[in-house]
């Protein structure tokens, strides 16, 4: 037999890094299998979730007409925003809902509260990635929209969206986890956010004095350049990066703070 | 060598706090087989979790240059909607074990058949119970946390255990137990956690007729 590695207590920070890294990704599968099932191409559904739900909502604003706006086209705003509302959704409520299937795991020293909510996070924003991707690539081969006009700004905005979503999320945990209150107003709070967020418009269609608060709501701004970076100059895009990862900076911090807090379920 | 200095734990209580364990010591040596005894409440199952990692102590230390399974018990350590299999793979991963030969070592033990490849949710308490034992001694753990886990197994997978575990003289045991008869088998020092501390006796069975007695002072009264 093989020798299991030793004890972990007071181990380096290059070490234990590593063990957090390995415990994410054994986890990583460990999602993946039980979301989908090991049978043939059920891990299709990792991703093709998110795009039925894109495509649904991509036809039902064509059917309304939702954007009269000018030289928005009607399927890139609503690849963009619906993506964006899937990863924040998405991103939120399950990590703050994945304690359940997790909890046994936590009889294992080397699995923290931590890893199983960044799994999650990491886990949801690679979903919702890869469908936002398919779609895109579908729609530009198609000639529907067109290329983006700067890629490199897409991935960039697409990341510092996850980011906010992923440091939220560890807030909600660490809320949700403390307070059984909070974690069924959490519910009503991610239906309030949906509208605020920032995906059913642009900063420059709504009024002067909205504008400023709307740019105060870190998703508007990485909303806000995804579409720039997506559409080129015509959309009049508003949003600072430094104050997104001012933001980011704080949020994820304050997140991982509240964690080492709670590392394994013995709190109180 | 586990050495336990001082170790305090208390909840929270609707009203007040609730001290379980007032400054808990014990040294455990490499090979030796401890059982610890006390009553439904006493701080068993705490104990095993705060030296297991589970949870962390208010106060004291918990030093080890042993490496420490996970508490074995009817619950916990196992991901139920993953089957046997894919457990024992995740937890290699975990471990960062060399899942090869260890499949191999587990389907022998546990004799669990084709059902290591169902959910472990579907398993029965006996059967789990395996399984998790199985995985530990697969790892090789210099010492084993036992809680309630060895009960849930049949008199023929007890047997099994009983040869595995003679046959590992260097493995030592932490266990906790309400069926003496496991603690007889296992088991070569014994404990009694009363009030928070861990009260030490010479022999096995001395542990074991002073528990008793606690027992029926306390039905008594």
């Amino acid at each position: 037999m093989i020798s299991s590695s030793k004890k972990i207590e007071g181990t380096p920070l290059l070490d234990s890094t590593k063990v957090q890294i390995r415990v994410i990704k054994a986890l990583f599968v460990r999602e993946m299998i039980t979301h989908y099932g090991r049978k043939n191409l059920g891990f299709i559904w990792m991703f093709g979730e998110p795009m039925i739900f894109t495509i649904g909502i991509i036809c039902l604003w064509i059917a309304l007409r939702k954007t009269t706006h000018g030289t928005m086209p009607i399927v890139g705003f609503a690849i963009t925003g619906y993506s964006s509302v899937l990863l924040w959704r998405h991103c939120i409520t399950r990590i703050t809902h994945s304690l359940k299937a997790n909890s046994a795991l936590l009889y294992h020293r080397n699995i923290t509260l931590l890893d199983i909510a960044l799994t999650r996070g990491i886990f949801e924003f690679s979903a919702v990635s890869v469908s936002g991707f398919l779609l895109s690539t579908f729609f530009i081969l198609t000639n529907v929209i067109n290329y983006p006009a700067d890629i490199l700004k897409v991935i960039c905005a697409w990341i510092l969206l996850g980011w906010t979503c992923i440091s939220v999320g560890l807030i909600f945990f660490y809320l949700s986890i403390k307070s059984e209150f909070f974690s069924r107003a959490s519910t009503v709070l991610m239906y309030v956010s949906v509208p605020l967020f920032g995906a059913m418009y642009m900063v420059s269609w709504i009024p002067k004095e909205a504008q400023k608060i709307a740019l105060l709501i870190p998703t508007v701004n990485s909303i806000e350049m995804l579409r720039e970076g997506f559409f080129g100059q015509i959309v009049k895009a508003r949003y600072s990066i430094s104050y997104l990862v001012t933001f980011n900076i704080f949020c994820f911090c304050l997140g991982l703070f509240l964690m080492s807090r709670i590392k394994k379920l013995g709190f109180e | 060598m586990l050495r336990i200095l001082n170790l305090r734990k208390s909840y929270l209580k609707n009203r007040g706090i609730h001290p379980v364990l007032k400054g808990v010591n014990l040294t455990l040596s490499q090979g030796e087989r401890v059982a610890i005894l006390g009553q439904n409440g006493a701080g068993k199952s705490t104990l095993i979790r705060l030296i297991g990692g589970i949870e962390e102590a208010d106060e004291g230390y918990i030093q080890s240059s042993m490496s420490i399974s996970w508490p074995l018990g009817y619950t916990g350590g196992m991901q139920g909607s993953l089957t046997g299999l894919d457990n024992i793979l995740f937890l290699c991963k975990i471990y960062d074990v060399q899942p090869h030969g260890i499949v191999e070592y587990i389907e022998d033990f546990t004799e669990l058949g084709s059902f290591l490849n169902e959910p472990v949710k579907t398993y029965s308490t006996g059967m789990r119970g395996r399984l998790n034992f199985a995985l530990s001694m697969a790892f090789n753990f210099d010492c084993l946390l036992i809680d309630e886990g060895l009960s849930a197994g049949d008199m023929r997978f007890a047997e099994r255990t009983r040869l595995a575990l003679l046959k590992k003289k260097q493995q030592s045991i932490l266990m906790v137990s309400h069926s003496m008869e496991s603690i007889l088998d296992f088991c070569d020092t014994g404990y009694v956690l009363e009030d928070g501390v861990l009260v030490s006796f010479s022999s096995l069975s001395e542990a074991i007729q002073y528990y008793r007695h606690t027992l029926n002072l306390a039905n008594s009264s």
